[in-house]
């Protein structure tokens, strides 16, 4: 991706009422652009790193801008093009409210108006951030942040200009990708392990359970076969009275009618229990004013509408009349209000079972009437049976007396074994509550239990493995990441090196180290802390050059008075390392700087010279030319006096 | 990018990739995806879809659906 700068205008910033600087359609590679100290060379690298980077700058550097205290706004507009493409980046100013409102506009917009912010292709939109936008163009300050170990600008110009941030990118993706599924289930292994240890504890549960439900099944089955037993017996004691026997001969059978009955009659009521017109007068009521407002009966459209189409063409109609030209129109305009959806014959089979259910309640009162009756009737059987008992314990059988101890003890047990295998298995909610069980002391409440365990096991367990797994990619990427950093970053370092050696021969300063700054040092001293400006702006210069002369993206490099601080021998090493790295390169100079920089580049063929003045009138004039150039002379430009605009 | 440019950058990135994915000892299979995640990444060209695929691919200590 190729960036360059095709030129600005100044609309009422500082001293320029309207002046437009082009560098033509098609910059040249070199431009170097001499204006006066205090005519405007720092405000406009500021105004270009402003457009650039998108960054929204404070009131007080808004208002800096103000050319004097009438004027209440002011324009900069950068025009640039990207791969060839025209684009023209747009500040205007509020002075009185002291913001700024940047805005694009691109030549390949239909409308070519404005578009609110900065909107340029992807790639630089990403890229040029405000501390990579001060990276070309130049900010005096960089020279010492970026010896500065303090901040971290090398390392990351590294990782920005190289697109290793993209691998990080990645990285952060990765985490997202995890944290969303996290969102969902467990976060620790911790979390894991208590749903592990839940779906253990109900397994252990249910295996004790299932047991206690085997056992009560064994033991009910002894339970039944001794009282079956005892009462064997018991019978077998009694009858050994003649007339005890005889009448409980007579009890036996009574005992056994009634059984025979209440069996017949349950099942008979179960029976008209499921209609449900038999059960109550009022429920029947119901269901036929059901039937009345369910909808008028209709056929099946898919299979019913030939039936009307063939009776308009009969002779006659079903219930024998004639059908004349009338009739047959009347039943095929007619025909869709008797046909509707296929599911029709469902409602109308409901319809029909409402209109036709019929049953008489008072069958089913009756019957449940006689049940009452025979219940009261085996009471009394069984009364009569435990007098018999009673009377034969009265005449002294010592037997038959244990023989009851012995039953009562079986059927109470029995009874309370029932209860607990009830409870143990009940599948009802209503059981289960009228039991009072939990999962705890019910088999079907258990497995639900386990099953749910389980799921969430499942559950937990995929993110655990999503956890570990995207852990895994995230260290991969690092690592991948710091190896190709490490191997760019030596070779900018060897880079940086072998152009300080040219820069500055003889004085042996290096880079020994880049980490979160440049590290420097010399043949004689392991660690370089001081500098002097000279020094620092040829090691951030060798920097730089190296930085971007492999770098991914074609950018222009801007920069302030570049030669200002440097002494003549290096100003001409400058000249010659710099112009060579950049596909554009626009310089900032003042008159003094001509010797050793600017004049190295009079005569190259792609040089361009603009020399920017402002009259004591308050008028600005920019002349295109290296005769203008060389010619121009201010007095106030003193290298000493260079603080900036 | 000029494509001297873009090369010195995949050759560093694939010499990182061989070194990293030796060291992992990982499957061929999650090598060559890891491998084409990180390219895309770099060409600025890649989908959560796809990362999540190798992701999937990781070693973990944890089966699936257990």
């Amino acid at each position: 991706m190729d960036l360059r700068i095709v030129g600005w205008r100044y609309k009422s910033i500082r001293g320029m009422r309207d002046v437009q600087i082009q560098l033509g359609d098609v910059p040249a590679q070199w431009t170097l652009i001499q204006m006066p100290n205090g005519t405007g060379k720092t405000t406009t690298l500021t105004l270009m790193r402003l457009a650039l980077s998108g960054e929204t700058p404070d009131p007080q550097t808004v208002r800096s801008f103000r050319p004097d205290d009438v004027t209440e706004s002011g324009e900069f507009v950068l025009r640039i093009t990207v791969d060839g493409d025209n684009c023209w980046l747009i500040l205007q100013f509020d002075y009185v409210e002291g913001v700024m409102r940047q805005f694009t506009s691109r030549a390949s917009l239909d409308s070519g108006g404005y578009e609110p912010g900065r909107r340029l292709k992807r790639d630089l939109q990403d890229l040029l951030t405000k501390d990579f936008t001060r990276l070309f163009v130049f900010d005096g300050e960089l020279a010492k942040s970026i010896r500065d170990l303090s901040k971290d600008e090398a390392s990351k110009s590294i990782r920005t200009l190289y697109q290793l941030d993209r691998v990080a990118q990645l990285r952060q993706a990765a985490q997202r990708i995890l944290e969303t599924e996290q969102e969902a289930s467990v976060r620790t292994e911790r979390g894991h392990s208590n749903i592990a240890g839940r779906l253990k504890t109900a397994e252990a549960k249910l295996r004790t359970l299932k047991t206690e439900r085997k056992e009560l099944e064994e033991s009910r089955s002894q339970l039944r076969q001794s009282i079956a037993a005892l009462d064997v017996k018991r019978q077998e004691r009694i009858s050994a009275n003649e007339g005890l026997g005889e009448r409980l001969k007579g009890v036996t059978a009574k005992r056994a009618d009634i059984a025979a009955s209440l069996a017949l009659l349950t099942s008979q009521v179960a029976e008209l229990s499921r209609n449900p017109a038999a059960v109550s007068e009022v429920i029947l009521v119901r269901l036929h004013k059901l039937a009345e407002r369910l909808q008028k009966l209709k056929l099946p459209k898919t299979t019913s509408s030939e039936f009307f189409h063939e009776l308009a063409k009969a002779p006659e109609c079903i219930c024998g009349r004639p059908i004349g030209p009338h009739e047959k129109c009347q039943i095929e305009a007619r025909a869709n209000e008797y046909l509707g959806h296929n599911q029709v014959a469902v409602i109308n089979a409901m319809k029909e079972a409402l209109r036709t259910s019929a049953a008489d309640p008072a069958v089913l009162a009756e019957r449940v009437e006689q049940i009452k009756g025979l219940m009261r009737q085996r009471k009394q059987a069984d009364h009569e049976f435990d007098r018999l008992c009673a009377e034969r314990e009265e005449q002294g059988d010592d037997q038959i007396e244990s023989i009851r101890i012995e039953l009562e003890r079986c059927r109470a047990t029995f009874d309370e074994q029932e209860r607990k295998f009830l409870g143990l298995t009940a599948t009802s909610k209503a059981d289960q509550q009228s039991y009072g069980v939990d999962w705890n002391g019910n088999i079907p409440l258990c497995e639900k239990q386990v099953a749910e365990a389980k799921a969430a096991l499942t559950a937990a367990t995929n993110t655990m493995r999503l956890m570990e797994q995207s852990t895994f990619v995230q260290n991969a990427l690092h690592l991948v990441e710091k190896r190709a950093y490490e191997a760019l970053r030596d070779r900018v370092q060897t880079s940086t090196n072998i152009k300080l050696k040219s820069l500055l021969p003889g004085e042996g300063i290096r880079v020994s180290e880049i980490g979160s700054s440049l590290m420097l040092s010399t043949d004689a001293l392991a660690s370089k802390d001081s500098v002097s400006e000279g020094q620092g702006l040829a090691v951030a210069y060798a920097f730089l050059a190296s930085l971007f002369e492999d770098a991914p993206y074609g950018l222009p490099f801007v920069v302030d008075s570049p030669a200002v601080s440097l002494d003549t021998l290096v100003r001409r090493e400058v000249a010659e390392l710099i112009p060579s790295l950049f596909g554009q390169a626009i310089f900032f100079v003042i008159s003094s700087e001509r010797e050793g920089f600017a004049e190295s580049f009079y005569g190259r063929p792609g040089a361009n010279f603009i020399t920017v003045q402002t009259g004591k009138d308050g008028h600005t004039s920019v002349e295109t030319g290296i005769e203008p150039f060389k010619a121009f002379h201010s007095d106030e430009d003193e290298p000493q006096a260079e603080v900036g605009v | 990018m000029t494509n001297d440019t873009q090369k010195l950058v995949n050759d560093e990135i694939e010499v990182a990739l061989d070194e990293v994915l030796a060291s992992l000892n990982t499957e061929d299979r999650f090598n060559s995806r890891f491998r084409q995640l990180v390219r895309n990444a770099i060409s600025n060209n890649f989908a959560d879809g796809d990362l999540r695929s190798v992701i999937d691919l990781a070693p973990s200590d944890y089966a699936e659906g257990q």
